[in-house]
Protein backbone atom coordinates (compact mmCIF):
# COMPACT_ATOMS: atom_id res chain seq x y z
CA UNK A 1 0.00 0.00 0.00
CA UNK A 2 1.76 3.80 -1.08
CA UNK A 3 1.99 5.96 2.01
CA UNK A 4 -0.83 7.96 0.74
CA UNK A 5 -3.22 5.41 0.58
CA UNK A 6 -1.72 4.06 4.24
CA UNK A 7 -2.13 7.37 5.79
CA UNK A 8 -5.92 7.78 4.02
CA UNK A 9 -7.41 4.29 5.29
CA UNK A 10 -5.68 5.43 8.95
CA UNK A 11 -7.31 8.23 9.36
CA UNK A 12 -10.78 6.94 8.11
CA UNK A 13 -10.30 4.07 10.93
CA UNK A 14 -8.39 5.62 13.81
CA UNK A 15 -9.83 9.24 13.17
CA UNK A 16 -13.56 8.95 14.52
CA UNK A 17 -12.42 7.35 18.05
CA UNK A 18 -9.22 10.05 18.19
CA UNK A 19 -11.74 12.76 17.54
CA UNK A 20 -13.74 11.30 20.75
CA UNK A 21 -11.18 11.53 22.65
CA UNK A 22 -9.22 14.41 22.05
CA UNK A 23 -12.17 16.19 21.54
CA UNK A 24 -14.14 15.52 24.71
CA UNK A 25 -11.26 14.36 26.87
CA UNK A 26 -8.59 16.43 26.01
CA UNK A 27 -10.56 19.66 26.22
CA UNK A 28 -11.90 18.54 29.38
CA UNK A 29 -8.60 17.74 31.33
CA UNK A 30 -7.43 21.37 29.85
CA UNK A 31 -10.25 22.99 31.48
CA UNK A 32 -9.92 21.64 34.82
CA UNK A 33 -6.34 22.90 34.55
CA UNK A 34 -6.81 26.32 33.77
CA UNK A 35 -10.15 26.66 36.31
CA UNK A 36 -7.85 25.50 39.12
CA UNK A 37 -5.81 28.23 38.80
CA UNK A 38 -9.34 30.76 39.17
CA UNK A 39 -10.41 32.50 42.06
CA UNK A 40 -13.95 30.44 44.21
CA UNK A 41 -15.96 33.56 46.04
CA UNK A 42 -19.87 34.65 46.85
CA UNK A 43 -20.49 30.79 45.61
CA UNK A 44 -19.12 30.97 42.14
CA UNK A 45 -15.94 30.83 40.44
CA UNK A 46 -13.97 33.98 39.12
CA UNK A 47 -12.26 33.90 36.07
CA UNK A 48 -9.08 36.07 37.67
CA UNK A 49 -6.11 33.70 38.26
CA UNK A 50 -4.78 34.14 41.72
CA UNK A 51 -4.01 30.29 42.58
CA UNK A 52 -6.05 30.59 45.32
CA UNK A 53 -7.40 26.89 45.88
CA UNK A 54 -3.90 25.69 45.35
CA UNK A 55 -2.89 27.83 48.65
CA UNK A 56 -6.12 26.31 50.43
CA UNK A 57 -5.63 22.97 49.25
CA UNK A 58 -1.70 22.55 50.32
CA UNK A 59 -1.92 25.08 53.52
CA UNK A 60 -4.46 23.42 55.11
CA UNK A 61 -3.87 20.05 57.26
CA UNK A 62 -7.68 18.87 57.15
CA UNK A 63 -6.74 18.03 53.77
CA UNK A 64 -3.69 16.27 54.85
CA UNK A 65 -5.66 14.76 57.09
CA UNK A 66 -7.99 13.18 54.15
CA UNK A 67 -4.67 12.53 51.90
CA UNK A 68 -3.81 10.22 55.25
CA UNK A 69 -6.76 8.52 55.25
CA UNK A 70 -6.94 7.75 51.78
CA UNK A 71 -3.97 5.94 52.43
CA UNK A 72 -5.01 4.28 55.25
CA UNK A 73 -8.07 2.75 53.41
CA UNK A 74 -5.85 2.39 50.04
CA UNK A 75 -3.45 0.31 52.18
CA UNK A 76 -5.71 -1.74 54.64
CA UNK A 77 -7.63 -3.11 51.67
CA UNK A 78 -4.80 -3.46 49.39
CA UNK A 79 -3.43 -5.54 52.40
CA UNK A 80 -6.68 -7.95 52.66
CA UNK A 81 -7.32 -8.14 49.32
CA UNK A 82 -3.89 -9.91 48.93
CA UNK A 83 -4.38 -11.90 51.66
CA UNK A 84 -7.46 -13.12 50.82
CA UNK A 85 -7.01 -12.86 46.77
CA UNK A 86 -3.75 -15.28 46.61
CA UNK A 87 -5.28 -18.28 48.48
CA UNK A 88 -8.45 -17.51 45.84
CA UNK A 89 -6.60 -17.64 42.70
CA UNK A 90 -3.98 -20.29 43.73
CA UNK A 91 -7.41 -22.50 44.47
CA UNK A 92 -8.89 -21.73 41.60
CA UNK A 93 -5.84 -23.38 39.68
CA UNK A 94 -6.20 -26.65 41.43
CA UNK A 95 -9.47 -27.11 40.89
CA UNK A 96 -9.87 -30.22 38.30
CA UNK A 97 -13.53 -30.92 37.04
CA UNK A 98 -14.35 -28.40 34.24
CA UNK A 99 -17.67 -27.80 35.55
CA UNK A 100 -16.83 -27.11 39.08
CA UNK A 101 -14.50 -24.45 37.54
CA UNK A 102 -16.52 -22.40 35.89
CA UNK A 103 -18.84 -22.49 38.66
CA UNK A 104 -16.06 -21.00 40.78
CA UNK A 105 -15.11 -18.29 38.10
CA UNK A 106 -18.36 -17.16 37.90
CA UNK A 107 -18.50 -16.91 41.43
CA UNK A 108 -15.60 -14.99 42.02
CA UNK A 109 -16.35 -12.55 39.12
CA UNK A 110 -20.24 -12.42 38.97
CA UNK A 111 -19.79 -9.09 41.26
CA UNK A 112 -18.51 -7.50 38.62
CA UNK A 113 -21.43 -7.51 36.74
CA UNK A 114 -23.58 -6.12 39.61
CA UNK A 115 -23.73 -1.97 40.01
CA UNK A 116 -21.24 -0.70 42.62
CA UNK A 117 -24.44 0.61 44.23
CA UNK A 118 -26.33 -2.31 44.38
CA UNK A 119 -23.15 -4.42 46.39
CA UNK A 120 -22.56 -1.04 48.67
CA UNK A 121 -26.07 -1.30 49.50
CA UNK A 122 -26.10 -5.45 50.12
CA UNK A 123 -23.13 -4.47 52.87
CA UNK A 124 -25.75 -1.56 54.48
CA UNK A 125 -28.33 -4.51 54.77
CA UNK A 126 -25.55 -6.98 55.85
CA UNK A 127 -23.87 -5.61 58.16
CA UNK A 128 -27.14 -2.33 59.97
CA UNK A 129 -27.75 -3.24 63.72
CA UNK A 130 -30.63 -5.33 63.15
CA UNK A 131 -29.26 -7.21 59.95
CA UNK A 132 -27.91 -10.64 59.81
CA UNK A 133 -24.29 -10.19 60.98
CA UNK A 134 -25.02 -8.53 63.98
CA UNK A 135 -27.99 -11.22 64.92
CA UNK A 136 -25.68 -14.19 64.56
CA UNK A 137 -22.86 -12.28 66.93
CA UNK A 138 -26.03 -12.15 69.55
CA UNK A 139 -26.91 -16.05 69.32
CA UNK A 140 -23.59 -16.68 69.38
CA UNK A 141 -22.83 -14.79 72.77
CA UNK A 142 -20.05 -13.23 70.62
CA UNK A 143 -21.33 -9.65 71.57
CA UNK A 144 -24.28 -8.58 73.79
CA UNK A 145 -25.83 -5.89 72.20
CA UNK A 146 -25.57 -4.61 68.63
CA UNK A 147 -21.72 -3.37 67.03
CA UNK A 148 -21.79 -0.86 65.08
CA UNK A 149 -20.38 -2.01 61.47
CA UNK A 150 -21.44 0.38 59.06
CA UNK A 151 -20.62 4.28 58.63
CA UNK A 152 -17.43 3.76 59.95
CA UNK A 153 -13.80 2.07 59.27
CA UNK A 154 -15.11 -1.84 59.42
CA UNK A 155 -17.91 -1.17 56.20
CA UNK A 156 -15.83 0.79 54.22
CA UNK A 157 -12.86 -1.78 54.62
CA UNK A 158 -15.47 -4.59 54.44
CA UNK A 159 -17.64 -3.19 51.16
CA UNK A 160 -13.98 -1.65 49.38
CA UNK A 161 -12.60 -4.95 49.88
CA UNK A 162 -15.41 -6.56 48.54
CA UNK A 163 -15.50 -4.34 44.90
CA UNK A 164 -11.95 -5.02 45.14
CA UNK A 165 -10.96 -8.43 45.31
CA UNK A 166 -11.87 -9.51 41.67
CA UNK A 167 -9.18 -7.28 40.37
CA UNK A 168 -6.62 -8.90 42.55
CA UNK A 169 -7.53 -12.36 42.14
CA UNK A 170 -7.33 -11.42 38.39
CA UNK A 171 -3.45 -10.89 37.66
CA UNK A 172 -2.33 -13.47 39.79
CA UNK A 173 -4.57 -16.03 38.80
CA UNK A 174 -3.19 -15.10 34.89
CA UNK A 175 0.38 -15.70 36.17
CA UNK A 176 -0.15 -18.58 37.80
CA UNK A 177 -2.18 -20.40 35.05
CA UNK A 178 1.13 -19.91 32.44
CA UNK A 179 3.40 -21.37 34.98
CA UNK A 180 5.07 -24.80 33.54
CA UNK A 181 3.99 -27.34 35.75
CA UNK A 182 7.28 -28.71 35.03
CA UNK A 183 9.08 -26.71 36.95
CA UNK A 184 7.03 -28.01 40.43
CA UNK A 185 7.73 -31.15 39.33
CA UNK A 186 11.18 -30.76 39.09
CA UNK A 187 11.09 -29.42 42.85
CA UNK A 188 9.53 -32.28 44.17
CA UNK A 189 11.85 -34.75 41.93
CA UNK A 190 14.83 -32.53 43.70
CA UNK A 191 13.36 -33.17 47.21
CA UNK A 192 11.26 -30.46 47.96
CA UNK A 193 7.98 -31.09 49.84
CA UNK A 194 5.12 -29.26 48.60
CA UNK A 195 5.67 -26.62 51.08
CA UNK A 196 9.12 -25.85 49.76
CA UNK A 197 8.09 -26.23 46.35
CA UNK A 198 5.57 -23.31 47.01
CA UNK A 199 7.76 -21.17 48.32
CA UNK A 200 11.17 -21.33 46.17
CA UNK A 201 9.17 -21.55 43.09
CA UNK A 202 5.48 -21.04 43.02
CA UNK A 203 5.27 -17.79 45.30
CA UNK A 204 8.92 -16.78 43.25
CA UNK A 205 7.70 -17.12 40.15
CA UNK A 206 4.12 -15.59 40.40
CA UNK A 207 5.62 -12.70 42.19
CA UNK A 208 4.82 -10.22 38.61
CA UNK A 209 1.12 -10.99 39.18
CA UNK A 210 0.87 -10.11 42.91
CA UNK A 211 2.76 -6.96 41.55
CA UNK A 212 0.26 -5.90 39.18
CA UNK A 213 -2.56 -7.24 41.66
CA UNK A 214 -1.21 -4.95 44.52
CA UNK A 215 -0.97 -1.70 42.08
CA UNK A 216 -4.23 -1.87 40.93
CA UNK A 217 -6.04 -2.98 43.96
CA UNK A 218 -4.08 0.28 45.47
CA UNK A 219 -4.95 2.26 42.91
CA UNK A 220 -8.62 1.83 42.42
CA UNK A 221 -9.15 2.05 46.50
CA UNK A 222 -7.62 5.40 47.12
CA UNK A 223 -9.96 6.32 43.81
CA UNK A 224 -13.45 4.55 45.07
CA UNK A 225 -16.04 7.44 46.28
CA UNK A 226 -19.55 4.98 46.06
CA UNK A 227 -18.58 2.67 48.61
CA UNK A 228 -16.69 5.44 50.94
CA UNK A 229 -19.69 7.46 50.11
CA UNK A 230 -22.09 4.97 50.98
CA UNK A 231 -20.88 3.13 53.81
CA UNK A 232 -19.01 5.54 55.37
CA UNK A 233 -21.48 7.79 56.99
CA UNK A 234 -19.36 10.56 56.89
CA UNK A 235 -17.14 9.43 59.29
CA UNK A 236 -14.44 8.23 56.65
CA UNK A 237 -13.92 10.98 54.19
CA UNK A 238 -11.35 10.14 51.42
CA UNK A 239 -10.09 12.28 48.61
CA UNK A 240 -12.56 11.32 45.51
CA UNK A 241 -15.44 12.50 48.25
CA UNK A 242 -14.41 15.89 48.88
CA UNK A 243 -13.78 16.30 44.77
CA UNK A 244 -17.74 15.42 44.45
CA UNK A 245 -18.55 17.36 47.51
CA UNK A 246 -17.03 20.88 46.13
CA UNK A 247 -18.40 20.49 42.87
CA UNK A 248 -21.81 19.94 44.27
CA UNK A 249 -21.44 23.51 46.01
CA UNK A 250 -19.89 24.86 43.04
CA UNK A 251 -16.36 25.45 44.49
CA UNK A 252 -14.55 24.20 40.91
CA UNK A 253 -11.33 25.56 41.31
CA UNK A 254 -11.30 23.87 44.96
CA UNK A 255 -12.21 20.70 43.18
CA UNK A 256 -10.01 21.24 40.24
CA UNK A 257 -6.83 21.02 42.65
CA UNK A 258 -7.81 17.56 44.12
CA UNK A 259 -8.34 16.29 40.49
CA UNK A 260 -5.18 17.39 39.73
CA UNK A 261 -3.46 16.22 42.79
CA UNK A 262 -5.67 12.60 42.62
CA UNK A 263 -3.99 12.18 38.61
CA UNK A 264 -0.86 13.26 39.99
CA UNK A 265 -0.80 10.74 42.92
CA UNK A 266 -2.32 8.46 40.90
CA UNK A 267 0.87 8.76 37.96
CA UNK A 268 3.37 9.14 40.90
CA UNK A 269 2.27 5.63 42.53
CA UNK A 270 2.20 4.00 39.65
CA UNK A 271 5.54 5.13 37.77
CA UNK A 272 7.17 4.59 41.33
CA UNK A 273 5.81 1.23 41.90
CA UNK A 274 7.01 0.11 38.16
CA UNK A 275 10.62 1.92 39.11
CA UNK A 276 10.57 -0.38 42.18
CA UNK A 277 9.70 -3.70 40.42
CA UNK A 278 11.81 -3.11 37.47
CA UNK A 279 14.89 -3.00 40.09
CA UNK A 280 13.78 -6.07 42.25
CA UNK A 281 13.46 -7.89 39.18
CA UNK A 282 16.78 -7.09 37.73
CA UNK A 283 18.33 -7.83 40.92
CA UNK A 284 16.81 -11.17 41.59
CA UNK A 285 17.92 -12.05 37.55
CA UNK A 286 21.45 -11.11 38.44
CA UNK B 1 4.89 -37.72 43.31
CA UNK B 2 1.64 -36.47 44.36
CA UNK B 3 -0.22 -36.19 40.74
CA UNK B 4 -4.00 -37.17 42.69
CA UNK B 5 -6.23 -34.76 44.29
CA UNK B 6 -6.35 -36.49 48.15
CA UNK B 7 -9.55 -35.62 49.68
CA UNK B 8 -7.74 -36.12 53.23
CA UNK B 9 -4.95 -33.72 51.80
CA UNK B 10 -4.37 -31.65 54.82
CA UNK B 11 -3.30 -28.48 52.40
CA UNK B 12 -6.05 -29.07 50.36
CA UNK B 13 -8.24 -28.79 52.59
CA UNK B 14 -6.97 -25.54 54.56
CA UNK B 15 -6.87 -23.64 50.77
CA UNK B 16 -10.43 -25.28 50.07
CA UNK B 17 -11.91 -23.63 53.38
CA UNK B 18 -10.82 -20.41 52.40
CA UNK B 19 -11.97 -20.39 49.01
CA UNK B 20 -15.19 -21.26 50.52
CA UNK B 21 -15.26 -18.77 52.78
CA UNK B 22 -14.07 -15.77 50.20
CA UNK B 23 -16.78 -16.96 47.87
CA UNK B 24 -19.37 -16.65 50.67
CA UNK B 25 -18.15 -13.03 51.42
CA UNK B 26 -18.57 -12.34 47.69
CA UNK B 27 -21.80 -13.82 47.10
CA UNK B 28 -23.60 -12.93 50.84
CA UNK B 29 -24.39 -9.67 50.00
CA UNK B 30 -26.20 -10.49 46.72
CA UNK B 31 -27.97 -13.09 48.29
CA UNK B 32 -29.34 -10.86 51.76
CA UNK B 33 -30.76 -8.04 49.10
CA UNK B 34 -32.90 -10.83 47.62
CA UNK B 35 -33.96 -11.96 50.87
CA UNK B 36 -34.38 -8.67 52.01
CA UNK B 37 -36.56 -7.43 48.58
CA UNK B 38 -39.02 -9.98 50.08
CA UNK B 39 -38.69 -8.32 53.85
CA UNK B 40 -41.75 -7.11 55.71
CA UNK B 41 -39.49 -5.23 58.29
CA UNK B 42 -38.88 -1.71 56.60
CA UNK B 43 -35.22 -1.53 58.56
CA UNK B 44 -34.34 -5.06 56.84
CA UNK B 45 -34.45 -6.66 60.45
CA UNK B 46 -33.23 -10.52 60.89
CA UNK B 47 -34.68 -12.95 60.69
CA UNK B 48 -37.32 -11.43 58.37
CA UNK B 49 -41.00 -11.36 59.78
CA UNK B 50 -42.66 -11.89 57.00
CA UNK B 51 -42.99 -12.17 52.95
CA UNK B 52 -44.44 -9.65 50.80
CA UNK B 53 -43.79 -8.35 47.34
CA UNK B 54 -45.02 -4.85 48.14
CA UNK B 55 -41.08 -3.52 47.82
CA UNK B 56 -41.66 -5.10 43.94
CA UNK B 57 -45.11 -2.95 43.64
CA UNK B 58 -43.31 0.15 45.56
CA UNK B 59 -40.16 0.26 43.35
CA UNK B 60 -42.27 -0.56 39.90
CA UNK B 61 -45.03 2.21 40.84
CA UNK B 62 -44.53 4.64 43.33
CA UNK B 63 -41.06 5.90 42.70
CA UNK B 64 -40.46 7.49 39.31
CA UNK B 65 -37.01 8.18 39.25
CA UNK B 66 -36.66 4.62 39.28
CA UNK B 67 -38.49 4.06 36.32
CA UNK B 68 -37.26 7.33 34.66
CA UNK B 69 -33.88 6.00 35.61
CA UNK B 70 -34.50 3.02 33.64
CA UNK B 71 -35.59 4.24 30.44
CA UNK B 72 -33.08 7.04 30.27
CA UNK B 73 -30.10 4.13 31.22
CA UNK B 74 -31.46 1.91 28.19
CA UNK B 75 -31.29 5.25 25.85
CA UNK B 76 -27.46 5.98 26.97
CA UNK B 77 -26.51 2.55 27.29
CA UNK B 78 -27.88 1.44 23.77
CA UNK B 79 -26.79 4.74 22.51
CA UNK B 80 -23.03 4.56 24.05
CA UNK B 81 -22.87 1.16 23.15
CA UNK B 82 -23.79 1.68 19.38
CA UNK B 83 -20.73 4.59 19.25
CA UNK B 84 -18.04 3.16 21.32
CA UNK B 85 -17.94 -0.67 19.52
CA UNK B 86 -18.61 1.25 15.59
CA UNK B 87 -15.53 3.46 16.61
CA UNK B 88 -13.13 0.74 18.72
CA UNK B 89 -13.43 -2.25 15.85
CA UNK B 90 -12.44 0.66 13.47
CA UNK B 91 -9.97 1.91 15.62
CA UNK B 92 -8.98 -1.93 17.11
CA UNK B 93 -8.97 -3.01 13.51
CA UNK B 94 -6.32 -0.30 12.79
CA UNK B 95 -4.17 -0.73 15.63
CA UNK B 96 -3.70 -4.48 14.85
CA UNK B 97 -3.51 -4.61 11.23
CA UNK B 98 -1.07 -1.86 10.30
CA UNK B 99 2.32 -0.58 11.33
CA UNK B 100 3.05 2.82 11.69
CA UNK B 101 5.28 5.00 13.52
CA UNK B 102 3.25 6.80 15.90
CA UNK B 103 0.77 3.21 16.45
CA UNK B 104 1.65 3.40 20.20
CA UNK B 105 0.98 6.71 20.99
CA UNK B 106 -2.33 6.53 19.64
CA UNK B 107 -2.94 3.13 21.41
CA UNK B 108 -2.04 5.19 24.90
CA UNK B 109 -4.30 8.33 23.82
CA UNK B 110 -7.21 6.16 23.19
CA UNK B 111 -6.45 4.26 26.31
CA UNK B 112 -6.46 7.31 28.59
CA UNK B 113 -9.77 7.24 29.81
CA UNK B 114 -8.86 3.58 31.03
CA UNK B 115 -6.24 5.11 33.64
CA UNK B 116 -7.35 8.90 35.17
CA UNK B 117 -9.64 8.49 38.13
CA UNK B 118 -12.94 8.17 37.15
CA UNK B 119 -14.23 10.63 39.65
CA UNK B 120 -11.81 13.33 38.12
CA UNK B 121 -13.23 12.53 34.39
CA UNK B 122 -16.66 13.20 35.94
CA UNK B 123 -15.39 16.42 37.61
CA UNK B 124 -13.91 17.52 34.25
CA UNK B 125 -16.39 16.72 32.03
CA UNK B 126 -18.81 18.42 34.20
CA UNK B 127 -17.21 21.63 33.42
CA UNK B 128 -16.79 21.22 30.08
CA UNK B 129 -20.44 20.45 29.29
CA UNK B 130 -21.67 23.65 30.82
CA UNK B 131 -19.09 25.47 28.90
CA UNK B 132 -20.52 23.71 26.06
CA UNK B 133 -24.44 24.02 26.98
CA UNK B 134 -24.63 20.41 26.72
CA UNK B 135 -24.92 19.84 30.29
CA UNK B 136 -28.19 18.25 31.08
CA UNK B 137 -28.63 16.44 28.30
CA UNK B 138 -28.36 12.81 28.03
CA UNK B 139 -26.45 13.41 24.80
CA UNK B 140 -23.66 14.31 27.37
CA UNK B 141 -24.25 11.21 29.19
CA UNK B 142 -23.86 9.24 26.26
CA UNK B 143 -20.44 11.06 24.82
CA UNK B 144 -19.14 10.35 28.12
CA UNK B 145 -20.30 6.23 28.41
CA UNK B 146 -18.79 6.06 24.81
CA UNK B 147 -15.34 7.95 26.17
CA UNK B 148 -15.18 5.21 29.01
CA UNK B 149 -16.28 2.58 27.23
CA UNK B 150 -13.86 2.83 24.07
CA UNK B 151 -10.73 1.39 25.44
CA UNK B 152 -12.48 -1.66 26.97
CA UNK B 153 -14.26 -2.29 23.03
CA UNK B 154 -10.28 -1.59 21.40
CA UNK B 155 -8.99 -4.29 23.74
CA UNK B 156 -11.59 -7.24 23.49
CA UNK B 157 -11.54 -6.64 19.60
CA UNK B 158 -7.56 -5.98 19.25
CA UNK B 159 -7.67 -9.60 21.40
CA UNK B 160 -10.17 -11.17 18.72
CA UNK B 161 -8.31 -9.68 15.73
CA UNK B 162 -5.46 -11.70 16.60
CA UNK B 163 -7.15 -14.68 16.83
CA UNK B 164 -7.26 -15.26 12.91
CA UNK B 165 -4.61 -14.61 10.48
CA UNK B 166 -4.31 -11.48 8.19
CA UNK B 167 -3.82 -14.54 5.92
CA UNK B 168 -7.27 -14.56 4.76
CA UNK B 169 -7.52 -10.82 4.55
CA UNK B 170 -4.73 -10.54 2.13
CA UNK B 171 -6.49 -14.02 -0.05
CA UNK B 172 -9.50 -12.19 -0.60
CA UNK B 173 -7.54 -9.17 -1.68
CA UNK B 174 -5.61 -11.26 -4.16
CA UNK B 175 -8.63 -12.49 -5.23
CA UNK B 176 -9.41 -8.93 -6.26
CA UNK B 177 -11.83 -7.55 -3.09
CA UNK B 178 -10.92 -4.08 -2.33
CA UNK B 179 -10.67 -3.54 1.72
CA UNK B 180 -13.75 -2.36 2.29
CA UNK B 181 -15.59 -5.31 1.09
CA UNK B 182 -12.81 -7.43 2.29
CA UNK B 183 -13.93 -5.96 5.86
CA UNK B 184 -16.92 -6.72 5.44
CA UNK B 185 -17.07 -9.88 4.01
CA UNK B 186 -13.83 -11.49 5.58
CA UNK B 187 -12.78 -9.23 8.90
CA UNK B 188 -15.96 -8.84 10.34
CA UNK B 189 -17.74 -12.18 10.43
CA UNK B 190 -14.62 -13.45 11.91
CA UNK B 191 -14.70 -11.30 14.88
CA UNK B 192 -19.09 -11.51 15.21
CA UNK B 193 -18.17 -12.90 19.27
CA UNK B 194 -15.56 -10.58 19.95
CA UNK B 195 -18.28 -7.90 18.74
CA UNK B 196 -20.71 -9.46 20.39
CA UNK B 197 -18.89 -9.31 23.91
CA UNK B 198 -17.64 -5.77 23.27
CA UNK B 199 -21.57 -5.01 22.78
CA UNK B 200 -22.56 -7.12 25.96
CA UNK B 201 -19.36 -5.67 28.18
CA UNK B 202 -20.04 -2.04 26.78
CA UNK B 203 -23.66 -2.12 27.70
CA UNK B 204 -23.21 -3.39 31.22
CA UNK B 205 -20.17 -0.70 32.23
CA UNK B 206 -22.54 2.15 30.47
CA UNK B 207 -25.99 0.92 32.94
CA UNK B 208 -23.82 0.61 35.51
CA UNK B 209 -22.04 3.47 35.36
CA UNK B 210 -21.92 6.08 38.48
CA UNK B 211 -18.56 7.85 39.32
CA UNK B 212 -18.87 10.08 35.86
CA UNK B 213 -22.70 10.49 35.28
CA UNK B 214 -23.52 11.61 39.39
CA UNK B 215 -21.73 15.11 37.86
CA UNK B 216 -23.85 14.91 34.55
CA UNK B 217 -27.46 13.40 35.22
CA UNK B 218 -30.35 16.59 36.49
CA UNK B 219 -33.48 15.72 37.43
CA UNK B 220 -34.87 14.72 33.88
CA UNK B 221 -31.56 13.08 32.65
CA UNK B 222 -31.25 10.62 35.65
CA UNK B 223 -30.27 7.10 35.21
CA UNK B 224 -30.64 3.88 37.35
CA UNK B 225 -27.83 3.91 39.06
CA UNK B 226 -27.92 7.42 40.16
CA UNK B 227 -31.53 6.83 41.35
CA UNK B 228 -30.33 4.25 43.25
CA UNK B 229 -27.37 6.32 44.97
CA UNK B 230 -29.86 8.74 45.54
CA UNK B 231 -32.46 6.71 47.27
CA UNK B 232 -29.54 5.18 49.43
CA UNK B 233 -28.20 8.36 50.73
CA UNK B 234 -32.16 9.34 51.97
CA UNK B 235 -33.59 6.00 52.32
CA UNK B 236 -33.11 2.54 53.60
CA UNK B 237 -36.22 0.33 53.40
CA UNK B 238 -36.20 -2.52 50.81
CA UNK B 239 -37.67 -0.83 47.82
CA UNK B 240 -34.19 -0.83 46.63
CA UNK B 241 -33.60 -4.13 47.67
CA UNK B 242 -36.61 -5.08 44.98
CA UNK B 243 -34.67 -2.73 42.33
CA UNK B 244 -30.80 -4.33 43.45
CA UNK B 245 -32.89 -8.25 42.86
CA UNK B 246 -33.85 -7.20 39.45
CA UNK B 247 -30.54 -6.15 38.53
CA UNK B 248 -28.85 -9.16 39.82
CA UNK B 249 -31.32 -11.00 37.81
CA UNK B 250 -29.97 -8.93 34.78
CA UNK B 251 -26.45 -9.74 35.49
CA UNK B 252 -27.16 -13.05 36.19
CA UNK B 253 -28.54 -13.25 32.43
CA UNK B 254 -25.06 -11.44 31.23
CA UNK B 255 -23.00 -13.81 32.89
CA UNK B 256 -24.74 -16.57 30.46
CA UNK B 257 -24.21 -14.75 27.36
CA UNK B 258 -20.80 -13.55 28.33
CA UNK B 259 -19.56 -16.90 29.17
CA UNK B 260 -21.01 -18.55 25.87
CA UNK B 261 -19.61 -15.87 23.60
CA UNK B 262 -15.90 -16.03 25.85
CA UNK B 263 -16.38 -19.99 24.76
CA UNK B 264 -17.03 -19.39 21.27
CA UNK B 265 -14.66 -16.71 20.77
CA UNK B 266 -11.73 -18.61 22.09
CA UNK B 267 -10.46 -15.01 22.55
CA UNK B 268 -10.46 -15.56 26.68
CA UNK B 269 -6.76 -16.35 26.18
CA UNK B 270 -5.50 -13.59 23.89
CA UNK B 271 -6.93 -10.91 26.53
Amino acid sequence: MSERNLKRTLIGLLGPAFALVCGLFVPALAILLLVSTFNFAGGRYQTDVTFQAYRGFFGDPFYYHIIGQSFLVGITCTAICLLLGYPTAYALTKIRRPYLLLISYVLVFSPLLTSIVVRAYGWLVLLSDSGITNWVLLRLHIVDSPVRLIFNFTGVVLGLVHFLLPFTVFPILSVLVRLDPALREAAADLGANRVQTFLHVTAKLSFPGVFAATQLTFLLAINAFVTPQLLGGGRVVVLPQQIYQNITVLNVPMAAVQSLFLIALTCAIAAASNFLFSRTRLSSLG
Amino acid sequence: MKTHFRVADPISIVLFTAFGAVITYLMAPLVLIVLNSFNTSTYGAFPPPGFTLDWYANALFQVPDFRLGLVNSLIVAAASTFVSVTLGVLAAYALTRYRFRQRETVRTVLMLPLFLPSIVVGAALFVLFILVSLYGTLTSLVLSHALLNLPFVITVISANLKTFSPQYEEAAMDLGANGIRTFFEITLPNIRFGIMLATVLAFVLSFDQVDVSLFLARPQTITLPIAMFKYTENYQDPTLAAVASLMILFAALVALVAIWLLTRSRLSTYL
